[in-house]
């Protein structure tokens, strides 16, 4: 599985939603998601790759895009 | 684990002490800056308990044992011992545990507290089944006891709208027939001492320290979702079980949010967690021995399940025990192997 359809998935399971009507752009906010909601999707995009993401780092973590930039850039 | 040539322990009796106040969320509406649907949203609760200033952790933790005392019909005087996981007596001391012993009319017994945040309870069941297992004491109370809200009173709402009041006890009885714990895993880190912090400086008075709550949200959520799972796996494969062997999780009631977050993660079916916290809130040490009486005396816990408790807390700790609350018949077979199970 690719790094997008990881982070979707995982996304899809913290905002109980199917993974593939997520919109890479539309902010996640408009989906449900909320500060507690964004802890949990972290902790799993941590775990999922191995990653440490700063407190600093979460609020821009608006979109699905902006998951896989931050994911993709701390694999790179 | 060993598990022949040992002495087993079951649990005879159980009951608990809720404060009568019951406080919804739309009563914390009227005075906090806050809403029913933020509340809800965000932690799950629905109303807590408040107790009054008469309701102590000591008086709180005496009718929940005097109940649980009932339940297994078993006298105060032949109690062995006493264990009370709390975070917060009244005093530095005396005990907690030796308050109740002198109420309940127990006497000479060893009697002390456990301060391990809100893993108390399970840290205490643990404790008491390694007395159990070594035959020094026979019959044992077990008390997880609360009298949180004190202190947030004059907090901010993150924490006031969290916390509720209450006590659950169990009585523990040797038996040689096998039941009881199956494994167990405790722990801590230091390290994380910062993360929950009740700062009694100005002391224990509620009226001097709704100011002196240290929690940091984010890290205790990191914390809390991953070291459930990592907990209930060290306890189960001490016991040689696996989560199908696993009737209920009841989990320390914190956040809903956290249980959701931890299911997910450990891929569990939410509906395998035992929940109440929308009954009473984060009851710390109480909310484990809560949720067992509950679902025991509800009857969704049946006399022969197998239960994980596992809990989380301040200092940070955690803690995890695989309890079979009934014998087997045949020792050879788990329950969940039993046609009759």
């Amino acid at each position: 599985m690719n790094t997008e359809q990881t982070i979707r998935n995982e996304i899809g399971l913290v905002l109980a939603m199917p993974p593939a009507e997520i919109l890479p752009d539309k902010p996640l906010v408009e989906y449900g998601l909320d500060s507690v909601r964004a802890m949990d999707m972290v902790v799993g995009v941590e775990d999922l790759f191995d990653i440490e993401v700063e407190d600093m780092e979460i609020a821009a973590l608006k979109t699905l895009n902006d998951v896989i930039g931050m994911v993709e850039n701390k694999l790179a | 684990m060993e598990r022949h040539n040992k002495r087993y322990g079951k649990i005879t009796g159980w009951g608990i002490y809720t404060p009568p106040k019951v406080v919804t969320n739309f009563d914390m509406e009227k005075n906090w800056d806050t809403t029913n649907e933020w509340i809800v949203q965000r932690t799950g609760i629905q109303q807590r308990r408040f107790a009054s200033e008469e309701e102590t952790t000591a008086f709180m933790a005496t009718q929940a044992a005097l109940n649980a005392l009932e339940k297994a019909d078993v006298q105060a005087s032949e109690i062995d011992l006493i264990i009370v996981g709390t975070c917060l007596a009244e005093d530095f001391t005396p005990s907690v545990a030796c308050i109740v012993q002198s109420a309940i009319g127990a006497k000479n017994i060893p009697a002390f507290d456990i301060s391990a945040g809100c893993s108390g309870f399970v840290y205490s069941l643990s404790t008491a089944y390694q007395f159990l297992s070594t035959g020094l004491y026979q019959r044992i109370l077990v008390i997880g006891a609360e009298n949180l809200t004190r202190f947030f009173e004059r907090s901010d709402r993150t924490f006031a709208v969290l916390f509720g009041d209450g006590a659950g006890a169990i009585v523990l009885e040797q038996t040689d027939q096998p039941c009881g714990l199956q494994g167990f895993t405790l722990g801590a880190d230091g390290s994380g001492q910062d993360d929950i912090r009740l700062n009694t400086s100005s002391g224990l008075n509620r009226f001097d320290a709704g100011h002196l709550v240290q929690f940091n949200g984010r890290e205790v959520f990191k914390f809390a979702s991953r070291i459930l799972g990592k907990a209930c796996d060290q306890a189960l494969a001490q016991s040689n079980l696996s989560l199908d062997d696993v009737d209920w999780i009841i989990p320390h009631q914190a956040n809903i949010r956290i249980i959701q977050s931890a299911a997910k993660n450990m891929g569990v079916p939410i509906g395998k967690f035992y929940i109440n916290i929308d009954q009473y809130g984060n009851t710390s040490s109480a909310s484990i021995p809560l949720a067992l009486f509950e679902g025991l005396e509800s009857g969704r816990i049946k006399p022969t399940d197998t239960v994980l408790m596992v809990a989380f807390g301040a200092g940070l700790t955690w803690g995890a025990c695989v309890v079979q609350l009934a014998p087997v018949l045949n020792p050879q077979l788990h329950p969940a192997q039993h046609s009759w199970a």
